[in-house]
């Protein structure tokens, strides 16, 4: 089966928006229902460990780290900004493979702008009749210490 | 100079019977955490350092921090367990700087001193020269400059260690009564590594274990674990605390009553269910009715159980206002499939993204920048009365007293 690659772009900006427009319902959208979402340290990658920092197994878990972001969770509030580069698209059996470089940026209230996280996506993209979506996010990001916190998804 | 330093008020004395109200200076001092340093972190008191199932091999490394000084752990060839200080013997420089790794020596990168992996200096560069000319003096012993060891103790597969030799044994410095719970995780079984978050708080170090020892802030900040029943006031609940007051333990079972009893207390929402339970799919695996255990060994170590998530907690000081957390995150080798993916997704809860620690980690740095500018203010500290002693509930504050009674009689303040 091949996909048509011509709206991946789009999947990308939409998700990117999605997360800093602060529209959270939109990003669990882009999911597939079997989805994979994981944030991951490359350190824990390059020791073959399975610890995700956030790791959903479904996209009713995405859902479920929406409402606790909007109504159970306690943090400073914050604007994230992502920049993501140029997408590495690949045809495979059943799915597109992408690659792409991200950073995202946070800004606190009176503070400057700051790098929070920067890495590569390790994704795929399916076709649920014609709609792109993703059945696998992985953000595995390269500097191991995190600071503060990670509130919203990379 | 003189006038200048002599305008800055002395802080206060800390009230000799005073455990209730705890100077604020002590979180922001300076001069008192290079103190803490010497005391706690390099004195006569045993640090985490690792899991044995870090290191499994001979040969295997991993570099640590005791305070701000880095240390090797090593498996030598034998098997045994060293913890070496990371600073080659010649020109200070540090040693390794792989988080983890495989190796037969340990070499210095700038005139390559090597040294076996329990310490020993084996071998360097021209010690005899070049044509007879330079070298090192004929009296130069390579016994004589090995990397300074640290004195080791592994329980259960938990690796301590001390820069003072004469830290009192590891078992007395534990206690029989921390000793029970210590082992209820650290049963003997091997341990496997599932992976490690790193974490930087902007608050003082001691505000990490007040905050682990502090069970009335879970009840109010964290309502995930109060709507979902994982911590809760009216659970069964204990705090217990050790002979000298520096470890503690907080205790409870998973209970979630009735939505109507429930909408009495703080922080319940009614309303937060699951889409996907999974998250909570919890068993039980441990003697006993409790499900989470958190317990404090100052001065580095926070273990962790709720409900099958289970994580070793390094607290790290990086400067009077600033630590890290190191967490490592493990199950048992016996462990099938279905467990490790349970206790992968309860991790959800941990870590700087978790459900319940991100909240942790944004309310001291709040508290960091509510006190730096008081050093002279003091907190209060009442909640189930001025006591240090045990309890049957978590509504109180005894344990974060019982430390700081420790903390206090330990620097002479």
């Amino acid at each position: 089966m091949t996909i048509d690659a011509s709206g991946v772009d789009r999947l990308y900006v939409d998700y990117v928006h999605a997360i800093d427009d602060g529209n959270l319902a939109r990003w669990v959208e882009l999911f597939t229902d079997d989805c994979s979402y994981r944030i991951i340290s490359r350190e824990n990658v390059r020791r073959g460990l399975p610890l995700a920092t956030m790791r959903c197994d479904s996209r009713d878990m995405l859902r479920d780290r929406v409402a606790a972001i909007e109504s159970s969770a306690f943090y400073v509030s914050r604007t994230v900004r992502h920049l993501v580069g140029l997408l590495d698209v690949q045809p495979a059996d059943d799915h597109l493979r992408v690659r792409a470089n991200f950073a995202m940026f946070e800004s606190l209230p009176r503070s400057a702008t700051t790098l929070l996280c920067a890495g590569v996506y390790d994704d795929e993209v399916v076709s649920e009749g014609g709609v792109l979506r993703f059945r696998q996010k992985h953000c595995i990001y390269d500097g191991d210490l995190v600071v503060d916190s990670i509130v919203y998804p990379l | 100079m003189t006038e200048l330093a002599a305008s800055i008020p002395a802080p206060p004395r800390w009230a000799a019977d005073e455990l209730t109200r705890i100077p604020l200076w002590i979180y922001s001092d300076d001069a008192l955490y290079r103190r803490e340093l010497d005391r706690f972190f390099y004195g006569p008191e045993w640090s985490f350092i690792g899991l044995s199932a870090e290191i499994p091999e001979p040969g295997d490394f991993k570099t640590t921090t005791i305070g701000e000084r880095s240390v090797i752990l090593t498996r030598d060839r034998d098997g045994e367990l060293y913890a070496l200080e990371n600073r080659c013997a010649h020109r200070g420089v540090q040693l390794c700087h792989e988080p983890f790794g495989h190796v037969a020596r340990l070499r210095c990168p700038y005139h390559h001193w090597t040294y076996k992996l329990d310490g020993t200096l084996v071998g360097l560069p021209f010690r005899n020269g070049v044509d007879g000319r330079g070298g090192m003096p004929d009296d130069f012993a390579l016994e004589d400059h090995p990397l300074q060891k640290l004195v080791v103790h592994e329980r259960n597969g938990v690796v301590f260690a001390s820069f003072d030799p004469t830290v009192e044994p590891f078992e007395l410095w534990l206690g029989s009564k921390m000793t029970a719970w210590f082992d209820r995780v650290f049963d003997g079984r091997r341990l496997r590594v599932l992976g490690d978050l790193h974490q930087r708080v902007n608050a003082n170090w001691k505000l990490m274990f007040d905050n682990i020892k502090d069970p009335y802030h879970a009840s109010v900040l964290h309502v995930f674990l109060v709507s979902f029943g994982l911590f809760r006031a009216d659970n069964p609940s204990a705090t217990e605390i050790d002979a000298t007051g520096r470890h503690s333990v907080l205790v409870c079972a998973r209970r979630r009553p009735a939505v109507a009893e429930a909408a009495e207390l703080e922080s319940y929402r009614p309303k937060l269910e699951l889409h996907d339970p999974r998250l909570l799919d919890v068993v039980r695996e441990f003697p006993g009715e409790a499900t989470l255990v958190m317990q404090t060994l100052s001065p580095s170590l926070v273990i962790q159980q709720q409900s099958n998530t289970l994580a070793v907690r390094q607290v790290v000081p990086k400067g009077v206002g600033v630590h890290e957390l190191h967490w490592t995150f493990f199950g048992y080798e016996d462990d099938d499939d279905e467990m490790t993916t349970r206790r992968l997704r309860q991790a959800n809860l941990m870590g700087p993204a978790g459900y319940v620690s991100l909240d942790d980690g944004e309310v001291l740095g709040l508290v960091q920048s509510g006190i730096t500018t008081a050093p002279n203010e003091r907190s209060v500290l009442e909640m189930g009365g001025p006591g240090t002693d045990d309890t049957d509930h978590v509504v109180t504050e005894a344990a974060i007293r019982a430390f700081y009674g420790y903390y206090r009689d330990a620097l002479d303040l």
